[in-house]
């Protein structure tokens, strides 16, 4: 027996050390967080995330990534990666509901932009350019357009790929949002040239879905430059929300440290500025369109140094402005997260590592349409012995609606 | 089984000396870097504290606290604690070849008594699979082992004002080259071993194609892993890399396992097709 011992010994030895390591691993896990109601109307947090970092006192490597539900709580960098790869959010998204309806029309589909949806179809618009880049600045390239429209009730999917000419600076080419008027597809997307300076340029394409014919057209910004200089930048900003049907677009240009905000019309592609008279100072501000209506999301240093905010509307059709919410009460510390979902404003403050004055992070959901606050959720550490201090070390600092 | 664990037994005796030499090198290595590290910390913080006529509160205040990771990364000290790592692993590797070949060595050659042996050759070829498994998962097993003691030592040299101590999950999960050694996560631990594994057979494989076939045996080789290559770039080719891809994550991550399943069973079905029927003496 003596001469197997040697064998047995590392067996055992790694049996029992690997096996006990693995063990002892598994058993230590960050405190588990839920998103917690205090006041309100709990359906407007089903199936939205809150992001955050555990911080711990006791870890070197202290910061761990978490995602609160009002579930549980995941730590992405405590999975696997396989496991990572395959739960990616930890909630159902937007996507992922699509995948479960419509596997086979939603595979390489990817950018939420890219969407239209109503109750007869699901369409999906995606735009390519060639990478590869002619010495000749003049010359033209490739830029590959493909359409694919899921008709819901006969379960079949109708495909349009087309070749469009683009201009040899164009290195990226990113849909923004589609909407469907009259059996066309409209579809807003910017080519970024990048020749000289960085610039963002928008352009309309319109496919008609029965005679296939498309159309490409470049919007003409009013009063902006078609080309850049040398080192110009431009930069665009659709203020939609996506997904949501609309008939007007509601762009943002910043040009030359000046912003400039367009309206385009989606059935002509008539683009007119919007000039905010009086008011043109709300463009520096958050921005975001729904419906007939542009909300602006001021900061505004308050007291304790916290940072208070305003929301005021621009209605597109009466031209009149209202502060919906101000001055509220509410402590979001030094910093702000926010999301807009549909006429909902979600917003937490950060915690910004030791502001004193900061009450704990909180949730808020207003509805911007009756100014009331509809929603009030805390994150509560479930461990009862460790909770105050749990929800010390946490601080959030990213809202994940599942839209995107 | 008897047959195999003698087999495995031969098989370990034989590499065992070398085995240990490595181990002892790697536990002296690493705590005289650790023993390095404290006292190279500890000295700087004198000089500072020296120079500056700090506290130890005052220091800590500056510095923060020192911990296991900022000894291994000192100077030239993460080449005397990551060395023997490094070392170990490349003597496995080529002992994985040796394995073999040495049986093939000298006048009264091993491998005629082997195969000669009057049981299933299979426990030949897993004899010498599992003694390179064991050694790997022993050096896994001590690498866990050490970082308690390292602690101790960084302990015993630091003051406790200055040092803090971290979690040994903590410690293996965060530093690069050891997350790799010992992964944090059970499944990934199967997961890479279990790559290790399918490496290793193959590799077996090509020897046996070698030594069945001798020079023929090369252009085998270069079928072989040519295929291998071939089977590998599909989940690139289903797009893996990319975003966009057709094919969802979870298609393309079954189709990774099913393909090194592929790889390994076949390589070892036709690793035992050789030994049994190929190989003669």
């Amino acid at each position: 027996m003596r001469k197997y011992m040697v064998t047995a010994v590392l067996v055992v030895f790694a049996v029992v050390t690997i096996g006990t390591y693995y063990v002892q691993a598994s058993q230590e896990t960050p405190p588990n967080y839920k998103l917690t109601m205090v006041q309100g109307d709990a359906s407007l947090v089903e199936g939205i995330a809150l992001y955050g970092n555990y911080m711990s006192k006791d870890s070197v490597f202290g910061i761990k990534r978490a995602y609160i539900t009002i579930n549980s709580t995941d730590y992405p960098d405590e999975k696997s990666a396989i496991s990572q790869s395959l739960n990616r959010r930890p909630m159902k998204t937007q996507l992922d509901r699509w995948i479960e309806e419509h596997h086979q029309f939603m595979r390489g589909k990817t950018n939420t932009s890219g969407f239209y949806e109503n109750e007869e179809m699901l369409a999906y618009v995606n735009m390519t350019v060639d990478s590869k880049r002619s010495n000749d600045l003049s010359a033209k390239k490739n830029a590959k357009l493909s359409i694919s429209v899921l008709n819901k009730e006969k379960n079949n999917t109708q495909e349009i790929t087309t070749d469009i000419r683009v201009d040899n600076d164009v290195s990226d080419i990113y849909v923004q949002n589609v909407q469907l008027v009259d059996q066309q597809l409209v579809t807003m997307v910017f080519l970024n040239h990048r020749a000289k300076g960085y610039v963002s340029e928008p352009q309309i394409i319109r496919v008609n879905l029965t005679t296939k014919e498309i159309m490409n057209e470049p919007l003409a910004l009013p009063g902006a430059k078609s080309e850049a200089a040398n080192g110009d930048n431009q930069f665009v900003r659709l203020a939609n929300q996506n997904l949501d049907h609309t008939d007007q677009w509601i762009l943002t240009v910043s040009k030359d440290n000046h912003k400039k905000a367009y309206q385009v019309d989606v059935t002509r592609g008539q683009i007119s500025p919007l000039a905010f008279q009086g008011h043109e100072m709300l463009l520096n501000n958050i921005m975001k369109a729904y419906g007939q209506k542009i909300y602006f999301l001021q900061e505004a240093a308050s007291s304790k140094k916290n940072i208070g905010f305003t929301v005021i509307s621009y209605d597109l059709v009466s031209k009149e402005y209202e502060t919906i919410l101000k001055n509220t009460s509410i402590d979001t510390s030094e910093n702000i997260t926010y999301a807009f979902k549909q006429d909902h404003l979600y917003i937490i403050g950060h915690k910004n590592m030791g502001n004193k004055y900061f009450k704990g992070d909180r949730l808020y959901v207003f509805n911007l349409t009756s100014s009331k606050l509809e929603y009030e959720g805390k994150a509560v550490s479930t461990e009862a012995t460790n909770q105050a201090e749990d929800e010390a070390n946490m601080d959030l600092n990213f809202i994940d609606l599942g839209q995107y | 089984m008897r047959a195999f664990v003698k087999l495995l037994n031969f098989e370990m005796n034989r590499f065992a000396k070398i085995y240990i030499g490595l181990m002892v090198l790697t536990v002296a290595l690493q705590l005289a870097a650790v023993t390095i590290g404290a006292n190279h910390w500890l000295d700087s913080a004198n000089e500072a504290m020296r120079v500056n006529q700090w506290t130890l509160e005052q220091y800590h205040n500056v510095t923060g606290y020192i911990q296991l990771n900022s000894m291994v990364y000192d100077h030239y000290n993460a080449l005397l604690y990551f060395g023997p790592i490094f070392l170990s692993i490349t003597v496995l590797l080529i002992y994985s070849c040796f394995i073999w070949y040495r049986d093939w060595r000298g006048k009264n050659t091993v491998v005629y008594r082997l195969l000669t042996l009057p049981s299933n050759r299979a426990n030949l070829y897993f004899a010498k699979l599992v003694t390179i498994l064991l050694f790997a998962f022993g050096l896994v097993a001590l690498q866990i082992v050490l970082v308690p003691l390292e602690r101790l030592i960084a302990q015993s040299i630091l003051p406790a004002e200055l040092y803090r101590n971290i979690a040994v999950v903590d410690y293996l999960k965060y530093t690069n080259v050891l997350k790799v050694l010992v992964p944090p996560y059970f499944s990934e631990f199967v997961l890479y071993y279990g790559l290790g594994i399918t490496g290793l057979i193959v590799l077996f494989t090509a020897i046996l194609m070698e030594r069945s076939y001798r020079q023929r045996g090369i252009g085998f080789i270069v079928l072989y892993l040519a295929l291998l290559a071939g089977l590998a770039s599909i989940p690139y080719l289903m797009g893996y890399s990319r975003y966009d891809s057709y094919f969802y994550p979870g298609e393309i991550i079954g189709t990774c396992l099913g393909l090194i399943v592929i790889i390994a069973g076949g390589s070892l079905w036709y690793s035992l097709y050789l030994l049994r029927k190929k190989i003669s003496v």
